[in-house]
């Protein structure tokens, strides 16, 4: 048995590591743009993310959305 | 934070004097034995006050204040000394008005766990629980941020059904618009867009034009009036000249006309003299007459003659007054032709169709064309046959004008309710999406914080049970449930399963004992997820005091086990037993340093000493001077008694019963024979480096060759050990070394080398001991 224990990087807090997943499940879903995932994930965590913020990370979405839905077309 | 090296104590609760423990840096757990009220609960305090800046076990009790019973009794806080190193590390520690204040920051990572709170947890309401658990599951920010999505989508579904609502009042007013029309097919809004095609600029400005043509023809048409008007005027007043004429004719001299003007040269004489100093003569013949009398013979005359001086003034009047309106009527004419010339330009539009159906010729007009070097009565003349002829088509121009602007008002109003519609569904479908894609991430949001918090809830309870049932193995019972309360925030759910029924309050059904257990392992659960990197110190003070003998020795397991979770695990306890399963070759009393502490006095404080494994207290024993004979046989007695007696267990041998589950020596070893027939010991090959070969390689030992010796000098514990026997007199002190050096080669031919323990922890097809899997020594069989 060791004597002592590596040092792993300080653990996440609960609020960062749901944070992170919040953000891949939205951009899996295609909710949000990718570019704005650490945004995302720092204002989620710090609890700052205010209701326009997720009106506007979402119209991105929708755009990216509808921009690729177009080039798809053409 | 590495294993610790040693602990300084000093004034501080039973520490009345300085007491310093030195760990073993090499073992992973220190079990530190004493009866009660020997320091064991001094000591994970003075590691609580260090690691937490906690009072310890004084939270359990009323009417104590830190400041004031911290200290040993007789010292002050001041007097407080506390110091631990670890990993090279000292920390230092007092007592102070405000807290503990410690250096150096960051603290030792210490958790101590005691009975009392122990049994509150599983006890505490749910909220209580919580507490406990919301270290690791409480996610407010990300709530609060679920808060605001939960706000944004609320209001984009506010928008979306003002747009909606939006939307049905324009198709209602396109509806209601259309249905005037006379619901045109195919539909309101096939007919609402084809309307809102027309261009409402070009009817309006046709409108204009229709206008603008009509309400030209009415000015030449008032202009022509007005140039007759003044005509009119022009003919009586030339009529009343004609009158004063007929009125000279009338008067008595043959040559009026004569009179008359020498009426005119009177009168401007008598003017002239009337005004100004004159001479006695006449102006006009010069001949001398009194000026006096030549004004009033003119004046006589004039008189004799007023009849035709009448008629003399108003024939100027009359001629001044035909003069007048004929200068007057011009500026009519040249406005009327102004009026009228605009009007040949309509003949040819297009858009004035009423006009254009006249079909009238522009070049029968063609002086009235003119603008410069023109004859005016022609003008006026050609002006008067256009104005005659277009004046007809006025009513219908006006007619025409207002339709045409209906039509582009209507456009305008199905173009603006085509327009709004459009816009509203083009709104809605916008914000249809937008508040679709916030309901999805919202959903995504508050699925994944359920889960996320489940998913460490499932983890805690799942290695809660995995814990509680190598405590409690094959018994039916286990967490079910922990979870929070969908109706109440930070609000924490247990239930479990007890005997088959699910979902009962554990509390409610669970044995003390089984509770204990329950809350420890959830507790060592809760700990081990809070440090994850294993660098913790684990201390348990005096936990398990309502756990029998059996679970005892699987608690003690279990602690062995997961103390490789942690830095170092220190382990208090007042029962005798924890310290003889480490002792004896049941537990790993190689990975385990034993600490006894001595009885308590204010004088000394507390004191302490290590204790020395089964075996090695018998090997200095045997190699004392002088040879103390009883002692040794009884030690090596008791040696074989507490192998035998386990291994009876571990194999279900047969003994006889008694009423109080005590066997004898002799009992066991005939229990057991049959096992040493069969039994094997296989350790692990080393490599060159010294760890285990992997994949393992193992070299078999027959524990049994001792056995039957054994039991032939098993009588020596017995006749020199125990009684007072003249046999055992005549037993030589090298029968008694024999057998004590048969029992430590007994035991040693059992025990890991590593751990030393007698491997018990049953694996399918073996056991093992409590080296990790790839390096441990086994015992075969699994069963007899």
């Amino acid at each position: 048995m060791p004597e002592t224990t590596p040092t792993n990087p300080a653990p996440k807090s609960p609020n960062e590591e749901l944070a992170d997943l919040v953000v891949v499940e939205l951009l899996k879903a295609g909710l949000i743009v990718d570019r704005k995932s650490e945004e995302i994930k720092s204002k989620v965590t710090a609890g700052t993310a205010r209701q326009d913020d997720w009106q506007v990370w979402i119209e991105q979405a929708i755009d990216q959305r509808a921009k690729g839905e177009t080039h798809g077309e053409a | 934070m590495a294993r610790l090296e040693h602990l300084i104590v000093a004034n501080f609760r039973g520490a009345s004097s300085k007491l310093k423990l030195d760990f073993d840096k090499s073992k992973s757990i220190a079990v530190i034995f004493g009866e009660n009220g020997t320091g064991k609960s001094t000591i994970a305090d003075a590691l609580d006050a260090m690691g937490n800046a906690s009072a310890g076990s004084l939270n359990d009790r009323s009417s104590v204040t830190p400041k004031d019973h911290l200290p040993t009794i007789g010292k002050a806080s001041k007097d407080i000394q506390i110091e631990l190193k670890a990993g090279g590390v000292t920390w230092t520690a007092s007592i102070g008005r405000d807290g503990i204040p410690f250096a150096p920051d960051p603290r030792p990572k210490i958790r101590v766990l005691r009975r009392a709170p122990l049994l509150a947890m599983v006890n505490a309401q749910p909220a209580k629980r919580y507490e406990e658990l919301k270290h690791f599951i409480d996610v407010q920010r990300v709530e609060t941020a679920e808060s605001t999505l939960k706000d944004a989508f609320t209001s984009a579904k506010r928008a979306f059904d003002q747009s909606i609502s939006q939307r049905n009042t324009a198709e209602s007013q396109l509806r209601e618009v259309w249905t005037k029309e006379g619901t045109p097919a195919p539909g309101p809004m096939e007919w609402a867009e084809s309307v809102a095609t027309a261009d409402a600029d070009a009817l309006q400005g046709k409108a204009k034009s229709l206008r603008e043509a009509s309400s030209a023809i009415k000015g030449a048409e008032q202009r022509l009036a007005d140039f007759d008007t003044a005509n009119l005027a022009i003919a009586a007043k030339q009529v009343e000249a004609v009158k004063v004429e007929e009125e000279a004719v009338q008067l008595p001299s043959a040559d009026g006309n004569t009179v008359i003007a020498l009426v005119g040269l009177l009168r401007s004489t008598a003017t002239f003299l009337a005004t100004g100093s004159h001479e006695d003569q006449c102006p006009v013949c010069v001949q001398r007459i009194p000026i006096d009398k030549l004004k009033s013979d003119i004046q006589a005359r004039l008189k004799e003659l007023a009849p035709y001086e009448a008629v003399r003034e108003k024939r100027a009047t009359a001629a001044k007054a035909v003069q007048s309106v004929q200068q007057a009527t011009l500026p009519q004419m040249e406005k009327f032709i102004l009026a009228a010339r605009p009007l040949l330009s309509f003949l040819t539009r297009a858009d004035l169709e009423p006009i254009c159906a006249l079909n009238l010729d522009p070049n029968a007009y063609s002086e009235l064309a003119k603008t410069e070097g023109f004859d005016q009565d022609l003008a006026v003349t050609q002006g008067r046959v256009l104005v005659s002829l277009l004046a007809p088509t006025n009513a219908i121009l006006d007619v025409n004008a207002d339709a045409e602007t209906r039509t582009a008002a209507q456009v305008t109003s199905v173009d603006t309710l085509n327009k709004a519609y459009k816009k509203s569904v083009q709104d809605s479908e916008s914000l249809e999406k937008t508040q679709a894609a916030l309901e999805g991430a919202l959903g995504i949001v508050r699925k994944t914080r359920i889960d996320f918090t489940q998913a460490i809830l499932n983890a805690v309870s799942g290695e809660c049970n995995r814990l509680y049932s190598v405590v409690h193995p094959n018994e039916k019972v286990a967490i079910t449930k922990l979870e929070l309360d969908p109706d109440r925030r930070a609000s924490l759910n247990q239930k479990a399963d007890f005997q088959g029924h699910p979902d009962v309050t554990p509390q409610a059904y669970f044995s003390e004992s089984h509770l204990d257990t329950l809350a420890f392992c959830f507790w060592l659960a809760l700990t081990k997820r809070e440090f994850p990197n294993k660098d913790a110190v684990l201390v348990l003070d005096d936990v398990f005091t309502s756990v029998d003998s059996q679970h005892i020795g699987r608690i003690a397991q279990l602690v062995v086990d997961e103390s490789q979770q942690f830095a170092h695990v220190v382990v208090t306890t007042h029962q005798r037993q924890w310290r003889d399963i480490y002792r004896n070759p049941y537990g790993p009393g190689r990975l385990t340093q034993l600490i006894e502490l001595q009885r308590w006095a204010l004088a000394k404080g507390i004191s302490n000493y290590k204790t020395k494994l089964a075996v090695a207290e018998l090997v200095s024993s045997i190699k004392a001077a002088p040879f103390e004979r009883q002692s040794t046989a009884s030690q090596a007695g008791i040696l074989l008694e507490s192998i035998l007696d386990g291994l009876s267990l571990q194999y279900r041998c047969r003994v006889p019963r008694t009423a109080d589950g005590n066997y004898t020596l002799g009992e066991l070893l005939n229990a057991t024979s049959s096992l040493f027939n069969k039994a094997e010991i296989h350790r692990p090959s080393m490599d060159p480096t010294g760890l285990p070969q992997n994949p393992p390689q193992f070299t078999p030992s027959k524990p049994g060759e001792y056995f039957e010796r054994l039991r032939d000098l098993a009588f020596i514990r017995n006749q020199v050990g125990a009684h007072f026997n003249p046999l055992g007199a005549e037993i030589p002190d090298s029968e008694v070394e024999a057998f004590a050096s048969l029992t430590i080669q007994f035991a040693e031919g059992l025990t890991c080398t590593a751990c030393g323990q007698i491997p018990a922890r049953g694996v399918g097809t073996h056991f093992e001991c409590s080296c990790p899997s790839v390096g441990a020594t086994r015992m075969l069989p699994a069963m007899l």
